[in-house]
Formats: structure tokens, C-alpha cells, sequence
């Protein structure tokens, strides 16, 4: 991602993007959901959990993406690139740039500014503040923007900043101290809590209210805070753990916070109720709701995305390359301990999952498939900060797949400081009936301390059983061989130790068996072993002597292909290639190795330098085939050769040789799976000219809604408004009516009667213009299907009605308070639906096609 | 009339989205994710009852990103078809559906060119088009853009049941009973093939147009030197063969080149076209009956036999207590990879499973025997973690240090046991035997011990546990090393099974060291005779390698315990001896004092002694009582006394 220094090839983002980065954000249709993945935005559809688009074009990471709240098919999209960009996202067009001049952190768009927008921008001394940034509708698609400082000091995360109602007031928190600046006024109220911390703060979309999350789990209510007075503290407390992320729902009843506990908290506003969507799987980061309040979209900390309705229910879920998120592997220098390994049964990646679980994912449809549960413990939300001691969780230290991708072997270690060491070494077999992996064989404390390394042996034949070979810091290698367990009771095979080998008492670093399984290597400190595996005798002893210091072997691999006898080592200094052959060292170069990978299917080799530079090289020569320096900034963390999906077609002749077989896939520091491709210029693609049109018949739904719309549309100003009881007037009239000019009851029941009847259809209707206004997934709603239905079978009773009545439309302008002419005012807007209905038949439909 | 053809209703994705589109008799369309098994997306057509689908087709999908070279060359209006994810649906009311994966909606609907049954669709890619066939005799090419009928003409006097396009889109074959060659720019019939008696189901073409020179297909200009001498392969309904016809346009052959023989009429035919010309070709059909029948063949000409299948697959469950029933596979396809794999889809359309076969590891027939995957609760996803739980398998075996191999033995073991008296040749047994008798006779000095011997080798031999148990647990020695001494040679090896189980089991078997003692030291040289001492003894030895493991650990611990202490007592004794000398020459002097200062002690007033005084700051460590003592023998005995201190704190240690 950082620039390509090469210029041939670029560092790209193919796979795996976080998604939960920022807050996620709805479209005002509730059809799509944009999230900020690193340098781009994708758009995803709610029915269909798909990306519909990519929008491409920022240079830096991309901190926040807003609607505009003027035209909603624009959104606003802030980078650290010193840019904010306008784009119409349902297109994926990019209209505009606004060059700000300083990185943005955060965006907020009020309604009320048409053409102004907030942003936190970090100045040159590191800090943050507030500006307001306006633009006038120039020309030109790149536009310098003014800036007018709002306020200083303020955090960088959008969450630390909130705008009351009507932006009457802002209200910002950092560590200690919340901020509220009165935009009118320009007075600043200051409130302190010297012993607690500011989570995130937002605003009361009405009131003026500041609802605020702090660190020990409560959650404030300021209010009151445009009087002289005190200002009025409610707390609210049910979090344990500092709070995530607070909103209000878009008409302020209820307030949602979330948190670390994985529960999601709906309070209701003024009240002490409060609603809960426990088990959510994993912490939570953020939290979104819909513009109309029927959706909340969380984010997990896990990189997924979860859309929740107000009923609870989860509708859809947009799930990434799941994140390790557990503090002991965050702190650690590498998040991901297993690596990336490739499953040779599905071809799918396979890495560090949730805590305890692997997870298995697609990379060529960039899809995650399933996280599989390998320790079986459940996942304890953690302590308090200030609490000791933290949670320890047992983590998945190494894994290993046998060539067919028959067998599985995982090493998981729970080491809290306090108790002993807990390692399991398990085998799993993959239960092809089941189609799932079985655990078979666990071996507790296969190794004294922690096991470095687990590799199967590549087998030739299908006679010998699998073994595999683990290494460990008590200096100790030792094969595992599959045997048969098999007694007159039941079938069964089991996985056993077959041999133990020590060198000189050191500590095993690293092990790795040559491309046909008939040569085990393994790396006692400073010296490297050749082993026959089958017998476990030592063949020979290479030792690093040229080294100076004592420095020991990190890791230890096989050439392949026409390099298989080269046998390549790696020590913090060093990168050595030895001939089997000859039992000699063939060249050795000063580098400092962090990550060494061997395609299996080709006979190149990649390391990644502690600085991050990547050389690509054959064992045979070392002369690198190319190079790239700092491909990163933090640091690589693990990599893999991972073979292309289409080998063998044609068109590889644009690729560089290395990469004809394989991509070269790696991790960051940062968790960000990133590949190597070459530098094309399919930026510039052009925008689709010519898109899809979309001709769709108009639904049932969708045609009584346009007799509804242009009922009204018509009828507006002769429809009367009703409210209030109904039959109201009618009551009110008999009761000023004196008594003996009345006719009889009998008579004016019928009337009476008929004025209940008319309003509560107009009623529905009312109701049913709301719920056209909500989202198309109403549509589906059978409740709103069959009212629908409903209501048609009214239109055509009364429309047969009409007919008669044709004395009727002389009544139009009378008074809408008299009972026959409110009557007769009704029948005719369903005579006007009518006719609207055959002449919609008639006209075109687009505007329709426009809703729907 | 519409065939019941599952091909029709039943879809995988092309390869970059590992994807089954799948509409149900109720006309709903679902798509299943192939890599994990899930549902991925559900669509109900609003007209689903009344104009059911009658056959889907996967449109050009959304490129991954990475082949941005192939995205230069295509179109603009491609790239707006391949946005999407278009799958077309036919119904039986002849309306067709253009259903967006990626929106999760329809796109599009295609009206105004069938009012009947739509029976087959076939995009046109590059063109932007889509061709359908229908029950009212006519082909249709639709413009998907614009949603317009393109152009639409009588195929035929029959419905038309399949099409399939050329490769470089200037041809349509169509099939009802007879299979046409249309030019598509003429609209005219090139040729006709004859030979299927029954509606034709499926058509398509089995081999690639040879490379042309400079390698690019838009080059090719006619359509003769396209499709000219190509092979295509068509099933019919109620038909059992396959046939393979080639194009001829000079020939006047209009027969069959070779058919291939099914058990049940085809339902979901995939061919993987060779890439060079004398590859072979593979050929999956999925029948009725639900086999799989894998074809390989090379076209080159006639064949007068049809061809029998490759390979043929079939799932079922596992039989055990019930009856095994049948799996159908759904649908099959081709990956395109080096070495030819198989998506295959199989189970009932509410839920089907997915799984990858590779060709090379089939048998000519193969059984997979697999869980109904609709037996398995069907769960809904609402983890968002998509969390899969793995299963345990019927046993799992639990390794711990000095257990490490210790399942393995057992097993083995008791297979050895039971093969090891019959494996013996006669000489060897009578060798036994007679050893037996010179032992036993030899052993008449000590009868008891003969008797435990019987008894040992009566236990061993019939794994009477009763018996082991009152063998093992006596505890003489040289009882022990007696019987031992006596037992056969052949059931040393079981003994020290024996021994090494009961030394795996409870604790507190004392006795079965000893045991093991006994055996090693008297059958050492027997034991290095045996050829499999190294996988017999392994576990023992890794038993009491674990065992051992934190003995030298222990004892270094000792040793440093003991010098330490060891240091502090020389320390206090060169102090000693250099206060004590002066108390030596006192006690010289005069052996009263000693008497004096017992009585000083006694009344526990040491008032006129300062030297006393010293000592005993000396040794802050020693509790007053001890130091007392030590004073009083430290007068005779020095060296004696430290000693005995050391080895006191090291036995307290």
C-alpha cells in the first residue's frame, strides 16, 4: 500500500479488506451500506450481502464517509490523502474533490449547510481541530476549499465529536473533559472528570441532550445545557467495560450503545427500560442506524458487519478476513502465529481466526468461509483496564495440513505466567462423509515449553502412514506417526510418537522435510541437521561457522523443483543456501530475514527483510530475480505463494516468471493482507458508458401506489385533513343542534355511521403512504400485501358506486365539513384514482421505475 | 412440452464465484455457496407460482480483479452486464427474468418475445445478447441492454427445446428432435443432424476452434472455419446414449460419430474441452438415477461401440444400522485447474452438499459414502463468526508425556501376543518346551517360586488379570528375580508388556519396578536378539524417559543444595575453627569449665563467657536449641557435627 518505489510493481489490497475501520454508514434508502476498507469505500447491497461498488480514487486511508444530507445519492468521503471527495455512490463516480490541505481524520455533514461541511484536520504541530470547510458550486472537479477554524483540541476519532441539533451546539470530548461550544453564542462550556475517561460522545437529535460513554461502563446524559443553572447529569449504567460507541435512533427515543461485552443495549430514552441483543460474538466497535431507524448496522471488532432490526434480528451480515483482536496476540510481535497456510483440499487460505478458531478463506472470491472452533472454549469478554490480571486466552500457535489435505494439526498453547504452561498438539482428520474435520488424536504437552515448529511429511506413496515432525524449545524434535488402533471392538487409528531426537541439548528451532519427504532437516541453534526420517539417523551436521556471532537458525526450507537440494537457512543476519549434494554451503548474503516462503510450485523463494524489503530469488543463484524495497511500513508478519485459480491458460506472458504460478500474498503488522501485482493502468478504466437498463414490470404494490400518489397529488386541496376523533364533527354537530329541530336517530344513523367509515380509510391510507416511504423491503410484508389488497377491493366496490353518483361532482368546492359534501369528496378521489389509474396504464412508467 | 431436464433448474457459476443457482418447483431461485455449503441469497419472483422458471442461465460475472488485462479487451457494455451478476431465468409463461446476484433483485425483465414455455436461454457475451427458445417454435436474441427482442424467427414445427452457440458466437445449434446448425447473420439453416428419436435435452460443444495463427478468435472472419469440423455432444429425453456429432459442412454424413452409453437418461451434462488438440477430452454426465459417469476420449473420427464411462460415481449414506439410501448428485462441473476436479453437487434441492473430487484418485466405480445433508439440522446463520464447529471422531485418543505411544502399543501388542505363539515354528516351540522342562526342573529348590512362575505364565498366556494381579503384587526380591528366571523366554516380552501397561495404569505399583529390574537383568541378551525390540519397548522407554525426565532435574537440584550448603557449613567451620581454637586451648586448660558451662546452660544465665556470646551471633540460622547442642559436642567432635547438620537439612530438603 505505501508507494511503490519499483514503479513496476504495486503493492495492492486484493483480499480481505477491513471493513470496521470507521463507522459504517447507511444510504437514506437503506439500500446500501458504505464502509471505509482502507483506501477504498465499498458499497454493499443490504438484500444481497453483496459489494456492488468500489469507490476508488483516494490515495491515503480513508477515515470517515458521510451522506449528503442534500442530495442523497452523494456521499462525502474524507482521507488522510488532504482530500475530501464527493462521489455518487449507486454509480461509483467520482464528482469531486475537495483539496483541504491538511490530512482529515473525521467528516460531519449538517442539514443545515448547504454548501459547508466540519472536518478534523491534524495541523503541523500534531494537533487536532475542528474546521469548517465551505465551497461555492465552482466549476472544476478539484476545488481548494477554505478553512475557518471551529475548534482546538479536539480528539481525532469521529467518535469523540458530535453535533447537537440543528448544529446548535458541538460537543467534544477528549481524555478528561468534555467540550461544548455553543455555535451561536461561541461560549464554551467545559465539564471535567478528572478520574474517568471520555469514550465517545453524540448528540440527541432534537433535544438538547449529550449522551457521553466513559471508560468505567456508564454513560452520561447532559442536558439542560443551555440554562444558567446546573447542568443535569443522568447516568446510565449497565456496561462493565468502557463503552464502544453510543447513538441516538434518528427520532430520539431510544439510545444504542455497544461494547466490548459483545451485547448491544437499546435504552429508552427518559426512561429506565432498557432491551438487549446479547451474543454477538465478538466485541463491538461501532454502531449505526439507519436513516429511518428501522436498521442498526454493528460493527465487530472481528471485521464484520452486522445489520440488526429493531426487532433484534439479524438480516444480514457482511463479513471480511476475520481480525485477531485479543490483546496478548495484539501486543505480541506477530498477530497471526500460525501464518498463512493453504488448504489443499479447498484451496482456500487458512489462517488465525477468531480467538481459538482457524479460519478458512477464499481469496479468489474474497469471501470468508467459516472460522473452525479448535480449542472449544468460549470466548470471555475482558476484564476492566484497571483490573489484573487480564484474560489469557489459549491461542492456536502452529498448524500444519498433510499434502492431500487429509489431516490437520494444530498446537495451541495458554500461557498466563502463573500456572504451568497448558500445550495441546492435536490432530484432526478430515471426515469425508461429514466433510468437516474430527479431532482424533490430543496429545497434551507434546513438548516441554513451546513447540516452534509442525510439519507433515510430503509423502511420494500412498503405503507409508503420515507423519509429521514437531520441534520444540526443550530441544527435542519428534515424529508422529498415524497408526492403527484397530482391536476386535471397533476401528480405529490414532496418532503416535514414533522417535525423539535431541542435539547437543539445544533448542529446536525450526524443521523441514525436502520436497519427496526422504530428507528431514532440523535447526539445533546454531547448527542444522540432516535426519533420515524414517529411521532418525543423523546424516549430517552443517554449522554456521562464518558467523561471528552466536546467532542462532530462525528458519530452515527445502528448494523445489530443479532446486530441491538446495537447503536455504535464515538467522537474524543471514541468509545461507546449502547443497545437499555436496554438503557445502553455496553463498551466503547479509540480510536480516524476518518471513521466508517457497512456492510449491515453482522453485522460487521470497524473504521479507525485519525493514521490510522483499527479494525474490532462486536457491540456485543469488542474484535476486527482483526486488522491492519497504513494502510496507510496519512490519511483514507472514506471507505465502498462493497458487492462481486459472494455471495453465494462456495470457501469463505480461506476468513476471515468479509470479506465473503463484501470488505472492502477505500479512502486515496491521493485519492487512496485501499482493504484488503489476502496475497496470486499469485505474483509468473508463466509466461504464452504457449501463442496464432496468425494465421491470410494475408490481401490484407499485401500481395501487401510483393511483395513491396522483389521488393526492390531484385531490390535495379538497381532501379533508382529518383529525382527532372520528365522527367528531358529526358529534359535534348534533350536539349544537338543539334537541328538537334533530331528526329522528334512526335517520342520522346511517350518516353517522358512513362519517366513521370514510375516516378511517382515508386514515389507512394516510398510513399506508408511510409505509411506502420506508424501504421496498415493505413491500414484501404481508401485512402490507394484504392491506393492499384490501384497499384495491374498496376502490372497486365504491368505483361501481361512482357510477350512480355522478350528481357528485358538482359538490367539489363545498365545505369539507358537511357530511354529504365530505362524503361525496371522498368518492371522488376514488373516481379521480380511476381515471389516473387507466391513463398511468397508458403514459410511460419511468418516473415510476425512479421509485421503485 | 418442458422435459424435466435438471440442467435447466440447476446451475453452477462459472468458476470465479463458487456459486449454485438453483430454482425449486415452487420458482424460487437459490444460491447455495459452494466453498462453505450455505445459502448465499434467496429470491422469490413475485409471479412465482404462475410463471414458474423453467430454466436459468448464469450470465458473464464480475471479473476477479486481478485479470484486468481481459477487461481492457471486452466492452463497455460487458463490464455493465459483468457488474452485476446477471442470471437469466425462463418461465413457463415465456417472460424472462435478469436476476442481479449483486443487488440481490431483479434487473431486468424480458417480455414480448415467447408466450410459451421458455426452454432453454444462452448468453451471447460479447454481443450484449441473450438467445432463448421456447415451446411456441421460435428462437429469440434479445438485446439485454435495452431489454428489446432483437430478432426472433420459427426454428421449427416442434418446440424447441435447446440451444447452444458456436464458439465465436456466429452459429446456434437448436434441437427439438432434430439438431440445426443455424447461421446466425443469414438466419438460415447450414445443417441438419438426425438421429435422436426422442426430444433433444442438452447440447453442447465438445471441442475449442483449432488456434488460428495469431491467436486471437475475433480474427476469424467466416463461420466455416469456426465451427467447421468441430464435435458437439447431445442427449435426448428417455435416451440412454449420448452422441457425439461433428460439423462437416462438405460431408454429406448427418449420422452420429460415436455415443457414449449412460444407465439413465442425461440431466446435467459439463464437458472440459482439451486445450490442445491431442489432449483428451472429459466428459461428465449426471443421470436421472443420480450417477455420475466420467468420460474421457479423444474425438478423432468414428467409433462404431459406445463408449463406456471412465469412472462412475454415486454417493449414498452410510449403511450401519439402517439402510443405506442413495445420494442423487445433483449437478457436476469442471474446474478448470491442471489436473481435472469436480465441483459435484449432491443431496436433495433443499439442501445440497458440495465437495471437489479429483479424477486421478477414482476407481472405475466409486461409492462416497456421505451424511445426507439434509439430515444435518439446518442452521441459520445468525453468527455472524460463521462459526463451524468440528466434530469429535468416534474415539479420540488422548496423548500425554509418558504416554506418548502408548495407544499404539496395546494394539499392537495384543496382536503380537496372539500371533507371536502361533507364528512359532515346531523346533522353536519345542526348543521352548524343553527349555521350559530344564528350567522348571532346575527350579525344584524353591518350590514357591516355581509355582509364581506357573502361575505368572499361566496368567500371561490367558491375560487373566486375577492371576497378574497376585504375581505382581508380591514383593520378595529375589521371589521376584526367582520366577523371573523361570518363566519362558517367549513371554518375557509379554511380561514386560505386562509390566509396562500396569506401570502406565495406577500408581503405587511399587512392585512393578522391581519386576521390570528382574527382567532386564536376567533377559538383557534375549531381549537384544529381537528384531522388534525398538517398536516393543518403545513405550517403555519413552515411560521412563518421561519418568526420568525430572530426575535430573531433582538431582542437579540436590547437588546444588548440597553445595550450598555444603559452602555455608565450611563457612561457619572455618569460623568455627578459627573461634574455637582458642576454646580448644581453653578446654585444655581446665575440662571443669565444660561442666561449668553445662550448668550455665541449664540455668540459662551464660553471664561470664563472652566467646559464647559470639558463636552463637554467628550462627543466626540454627534455632537456639540446635545451636546449643552443637556448642556442647563442638568441643569433642567438629567435623562430625557439621556433617551431621548437613545431612540433616538435606534429608529435611
Amino acid at each position: 500500500m505505501a508507494a511503490s518505489m519499483d514503479g513496476e510493481m504495486a503493492i495492492v489490497q486484493k483480499a480481505g479488506a477491513n471493513l470496521v475501520s470507521e463507522r459504517p454508514v447507511f444510504s437514506p434508502d437503506s439500500r446500501y451500506v458504505l464502509c471505509c476498507c482502507g483506501f477504498v469505500v465499498k458499497v454493499f447491497s443490504m438484500s444481497s450481502g453483496e459489494c456492488v461498488r468500489e469507490l476508488t480514487g483516494h490515495k491515503d486511508f480513508i477515515t470517515g464517509v458521510k451522506i449528503n444530507p442534500h442530495n442523497q445519492f452523494q456521499a462525502f468521503t474524507s482521507s488522510l490523502d488532504k482530500t475530501v471527495k464527493v462521489w455518487d455512490y449507486p454509480d461509483g463516480k467520482l464528482l469531486k474533490t475537495f483539496s483541504v490541505g491538511y490530512p482529515v481524520h473525521a467528516l460531519y455533514l449538517l442539514k443545515e449547510e448547504e454548501d459547508a461541511g466540519y472536518a478534523v484536520i491534524r495541523n503541523e504541530d500534531n494537533t487536532f481541530s475542528l474546521v469548517q470547510f465551505s465551497w461555492t458550486n465552482r466549476k472544476g472537479h478539484t476545488i481548494r476549499v477554505e478553512t475557518r477554524e471551529v475548534l482546538r483540541g479536539v480528539s481525532r476519532h469521529e467518535k469523540h465529536l458530535a453535533f447537537g441539533p440543528e448544529g446548535s451546539f458541538i460537543a467534544s470530548v477528549t481524555r478528561n473533559k468534555l467540550t461544548v461550544l455553543f455555535t451561536k453564542s461561541g461560549k464554551v462550556k467545559e465539564f471535567e472528570r478528572p478520574r474517568n475517561e471520555f469514550q465517545c460522545v453524540t448528540c440527541h437529535p432534537t433535544d438538547a441532550c449529550i449522551a457521553t460513554g466513559m471508560q468505567d461502563g456508564k454513560i452520561f446524559l447532559w442536558r439542560g445545557l443551555f440554562q444558567k443553572k446546573e447542568v443535569v447529569r443522568t447516568i446510565y449504567h449497565w456496561h462493565t467495560l468502557p463503552v464502544g460507541d453510543l447513538t441516538f435512533s434518528p427520532e430520539g427515543t431510544h439510545l444504542m450503545s455497544v461494547g466490548q461485552e459483545c451485547v448491544l443495549v437499546l435504552w429508552q430514552y427518559n426512561t429506565e427500560k432498557k432491551d438487549f441483543l446479547p451474543r454477538m460474538g465478538s466485541p463491538l466497535c461501532y454502531i449505526n442506524s439507519s436513516p429511518d431507524g428501522s436498521l442498526l448496522a454493528v460493527s465487530q471488532v472481528e471485521n464484520v458487519v452486522q445489520i440488526v432490526t429493531r426487532s433484534n434480528k439479524v438480516v444480514q451480515v457482511f463479513q471480511g478476513l476475520t481480525r485477531v483482536h485479543i490483546p496478548q496476540l495484539i501486543r505480541s510481535t506477530n498477530p497471526v502465529p500460525t501464518g498463512l497456510l493453504l488448504d489443499p483440499r479447498s484451496q482456500t487460505l487458512v489462517l488465525n481466526g477468531r480467538p481459538g478458531h482457524l479460519q478458512w478463506y477464499n481469496l479468489h472470491t474474497d469471501r470468508h468461509l467459516y472460522n473452525l472452533d479448535i480449542v472449544w472454549q468460549n470466548f470471555v469478554s475482558s476484564r476492566r483496564p484497571w483490573e489484573a490480571p487480564e484474560v489469557v486466552y489459549t491461542e492456536i500457535e502452529r498448524t500444519a495440513f498433510d499434502q492431500g489435505g487429509d489431516w490437520l494439526a494444530t498446537v495451541e498453547r495458554r500461557a498466563d505466567g502463573m500456572m504451568a504452561e497448558e500445550v495441546k498438539l492435536k490432530f484432526w482428520s478430515f471426515n469425508k462423509e461429514k466433510q468437516s474435520f474430527e479431532l482424533n488424536t490430543t496429545v497434551d504437552c507434546p513438548h516441554q515449553g513451546k513447540v516452534n515448529t509442525l510439519v507433515f511429511q510430503p509423502h511420494s506413496d500412498a503405503d507409508l502412514p503420515p507423519t509429521a515432525v514437531s520441534a520444540g524449545d526443550d530441544g527435542k524434535f519428534k515424529t508422529w506417526t498415524l497408526i492403527d488402533d484397530t482391536d476386535i471392538y471397533r476401528e480405529n487409528v490414532c496418532w503416535s510418537c514414533d522417535s525423539v531426537g535431541t542435539y547437543r541439548d539445544l533448542e529446536a528451532k525450526d524443521a523441514a522435510f525436502s520436497e519427496d519427504g526422504s530428507l528431514l532437516a532440523v535447526a539445533f541453534g546454531q547448527s542444522l541437521t540432516i535426519w533420515d526420517p524414517y529411521t532418525i539417523d543423523l546424516k549430517t551436521t552443517f554449522c554456521h561457522t562464518f558467523c561471528t556471532e552466536k546467532e542462532n537458525i530462525r528458519q530452515v526450507k527445502f528448494g523445489h523443483g530443479n532446486c530441491s537440494h538446495y537447503l536455504i537457512t535464515t538467522t537474524p543476519s543471514n541468509l545461507s543456501v546449502w547443497n545437499i549434494l555436496s554438503c557445502s554451503l553455496l553463498w551466503t548474503v547479509s540480510c536480516e530475514c524476518a518471513v521466508l516462503v517457497a512456492d510449491p510450485l515453482s522453485e522460487y523463494m521470497a524473504v521479507f527483510s525485519a525493514t521490510s524489503d522483499l527479494t525474490v530469488f532462486k536457491p540456485s543463484s543469488p542474484e535476486p530475480v527482483y526486488t522491492h524495497n519497504k513494502v510496507v511500513q510496519s512490519s511483514v508478519v507472514a506471507a505465502i505463494f498462493f497458487p492462481k485459480q486459472n494455471q495453465g491458460s494462456g495470457e501469463q506472458a505480461v506476468e513476471a516468471p515468479w509470479q506465473k504460478w503463484s501470488e505472492l500474498y502477505f500479512m502486515t503488522y496491521d493485519q492487512d493482507l496485501l499482493t504484488l501485482q503489476k502496475d497496470a493502468p486499469q485505474q483509468t478504466r473508463k466509466d461504464v458508458t452504457e449501463e442496464l437498463e432496468s425494465h421491470l414490470p410494475p408490481t401490484p404494490f407499485s401500481m395501487y401506489l401510483s393511483q395513491v400518489r396522483s389521488g393526492q397529488q390531484g385531490e390535495e386541496s379538497h381532501a379533508p385533513v382529518q383529525h382527532g376523533t372520528p365522527g367528531a364533527v358529526a358529534v359535534q354537530q348534533m350536539l349544537q343542534t338543539p334537541a328538537h329541530v334533530l331528526p329522528p336517530v334512526s335517520t342520522l344513523c346511517q350518516s353517522f355511521l358512513q362519517m366513521l367509515l370514510v375516516s378511517k380509510s382515508s386514515a389507512e391510507r394516510q398510513d399506508d403512504e408511510d409505509m411506502e416511504s420506508d424501504s421496498d423491503e415493505e413491500e414484501k410484508n404481508d401485512q402490507s400485501e394484504t392491506s393492499d389488497s384490501e384497499m384495491e377491493d374498496d376502490g372497486a366496490t365504491i368505483d361501481a358506486s361512482t357510477a350512480k353518483q355522478s350528481t357528485s361532482q358538482s359538490e367539489r368546492g363545498s365545505s369539507s365539513h358537511d357530511q354529504t359534501s365530505n362524503q361525496s369528496a371522498l368518492d371522488k378521489i376514488h373516481l379521480k384514482e380511476t381515471e389516473d389509474f387507466s391513463s398511468i396504464k397508458t403514459s410511460d412508467l419511468s418516473w415510476m421505475k425512479s421509485i421503485f | 412440452m418442458a422435459t424435466n431436464f435438471a440442467e435447466r433448474l440447476c446451475q453452477f457459476s462459472p468458476p470465479s464465484s463458487d456459486c449454485l443457482a438453483r430454482a425449486s418447483a415452487d420458482g424460487r431461485l437459490q444460491l447455495w455457496d459452494t466453498g462453505s455449503g450455505a445459502m448465499r441469497q434467496e429470491y422469490t419472483p413475485s409471479a412465482h407460482l404462475s410463471a414458474t422458471c423453467s430454466c436459468l442461465a448464469w450470465g458473464p460475472l464480475r471479473e476477479a480483479r486481478n485479470e484486468h488485462k481481459k477487461r481492457k479487451r471486452k466492452s463497455d457494455q460487458m463490464s455493465a452486464l459483468s457488474s452485476l451478476d446477471i442470471i437469466a431465468m425462463g418461465t413457463t409463461a415465456g417472460t424472462i427474468l435478469l436476476y442481479s446476484v449483486v443487488k440481490g433483485d431483479l434487473q431486468s425483465q424480458l417480455t414480448g418475445g415467447h408466450d410459451d414455455i421458455v426452454n432453454c436461454l444462452c448468453w451471447h457475451a460479447e454481443e450484449n445478447s441473450l438467445f432463448s427458445c421456447s415451446d411456441d417454435q421460435h428462437i429469440v436474441e434479445w438485446t439485454v441492454t435495452t431489454a428489446q427482442v432483437k430478432c426472433k424467427w420459427k426454428a421449427d414445427k416442434g418446440s424447441v427445446q435447446t440451444i447452444s452457440l458456436g464458439p465465436g458466437g456466429k452459429t446456434l445449434l437448436s434441437a427439438a428432435r432434430i439438431i440445426k446448425l443455424w447461421d446466425l447473420e443469414k438466419r438460415e439453416v447450414l445443417l441438419t443432424f438426425t438421429g435422436h428419436a426422442s426430444l433433444v435435452t442438452s447440447l453442447l460443444f465438445a471441442t475449442l476452434p483449432p488456434p488460428p495463427a495469431n491467436g486471437r478468435r475475433k480474427s476469424v472472419s467466416n463461420q466455416e472455419t469456426t465451427v467447421d469440423g468441430l464435435y458437439f455432444l447431445s442427449g435426448a429425453v428417455h435416451d440412454r446414449l449420448m452422441n457425439a456429432w461433428q460439423i462437416k459442412m462438405k460431408s454429406k454424413e448427418k449420422t452420429a460419430v460415436v455415443s457414449f452409453s449412460l444407465t439413465e437418461e442425461p440431466v446435467y451434462v459439463d464437458v472440459l474441452k482439451p486445450r490442445q488438440k491431442d489432449q483428451p477430452a472429459h466428459l461428465a454426465v449426471v443421470t436421472r438415477n443420480g450417477d455420475l459417469h466420467i468420460f474421457k476420449f479423444i474425438l478423432n473420427g468414428r467409433g462404431k461401440k459406445p463408449l463406456t464411462p471412465q469412472h462412475t460415481i454415486q454417493v449414498a449414506t452410510q449403511g450401519g444400522q439402517a439402510t443405506p439410501t442413495p445420494l442423487p448428485i445433483i449437478a457436476a462441473q469442471f474446474c478448470p485447474d491442471l489436473d481435472t476436479t469436480l465441483r459435484i453437487a449432491y443431496g436433495t434441492g433443499l439442501r445440497p452438499a458440495f465437495e471437489r473430487i479429483q479424477c486421478s484418485t477414482l476407481e472405475k466405480h466409486t461409492c462416497l459414502i456421505r451424511t445426507d445433508p439434509g439430515r444435518s439440522s439446518i442452521t441459520l446463520e445468525e453468527d455472524a463468526g460463521k462459526v463451524k464447529t468440528p466434530g469429535k471422531a468416534k474415539e479420540v485418543t488422548v496423548l500425554a508425556p509418558g504416554h506418548m505411544t502408548h495407544p499404539a502399543a496395546p494394539s499392537s501388542k495384543k496382536n503380537k501376543k496372539k500371533s507371536t505363539p502361533k507364528d512359532l515354528s515346531i523346533q522353536e516351540r519345542l526348543d521352548v518346551i524343553t527349555t521350559d522342562q530344564g528350567q522348571t526342573s532346575g527350579g525344584d529348590t524353591t518350590p514357591r517360586a516355581d509355582t509364581l512362575a506357573v502361575l505368572l505364565t499361566q496368567g500371561l498366556q490367558s491375560e487373566d488379570s486375577d492371576i497378574l494381579q497376585r504375581v505382581f503384587s508380591s514383593a520378595n526380591e529375589t521371589l521376584i528375580r526367582n520366577t523371573v528366571q523361570r518363566i519362558p523366554v517367549s513371554l518375557v516380552v509379554p511380561l514386560l508388556k505386562e509390566v509396562t501397561r500396569r506401570m502406565h495404569g495406577r500408581a503405587g505399583s511399587g512392585m512393578t519396578v522391581q519386576w521390570l529390574r528382574a527382567v532386564l537383568e536376567t533377559h538383557t541378551s534375549y531381549l537384544m536378539t529381537c528384531p522388534d525390540v525398538v517398536s516393543n519397548l518403545g513405550s517403555l522407554y519413552e515411560l521412563l524417559d518421561s519418568r526420568v525426565a525430572t530426575f535430573s532435574k531433582l538431582s542437579r537440584l540436590q547437588g546444588k543444595l548440597k553445595l550450598v550448603l555444603s559452602q555455608t557449613t565450611a563457612k561457619d567451620e572455618q569460623q568455627w575453627q578459627f573461634s574455637s581454637k582458642p576454646l580448644l586451648s581453653y578446654k585444655d586448660e581446665s575440662s571443669d569449665e565444660q561442666d561449668d558451662a553445662m550448668e550455665d546452660l541449664l540455668h540459662g544465665h551464660p553471664d561470664s563467657d563472652e566467646d559464647w556470646e559470639e558463636m552463637s551471633d554467628m550462627e543466626t540460622q540454627e534455632q537456639d536449641g540446635e545451636q546449643e547442642e552443637e556448642e556442647e559436642g563442638s568441643s569433642q567432635e567438629e567435623d562430625g557435627s557439621s556433617d551431621e547438620v548437613s545431612s540433616e537439612e538435606s534429608d529435611d530438603d
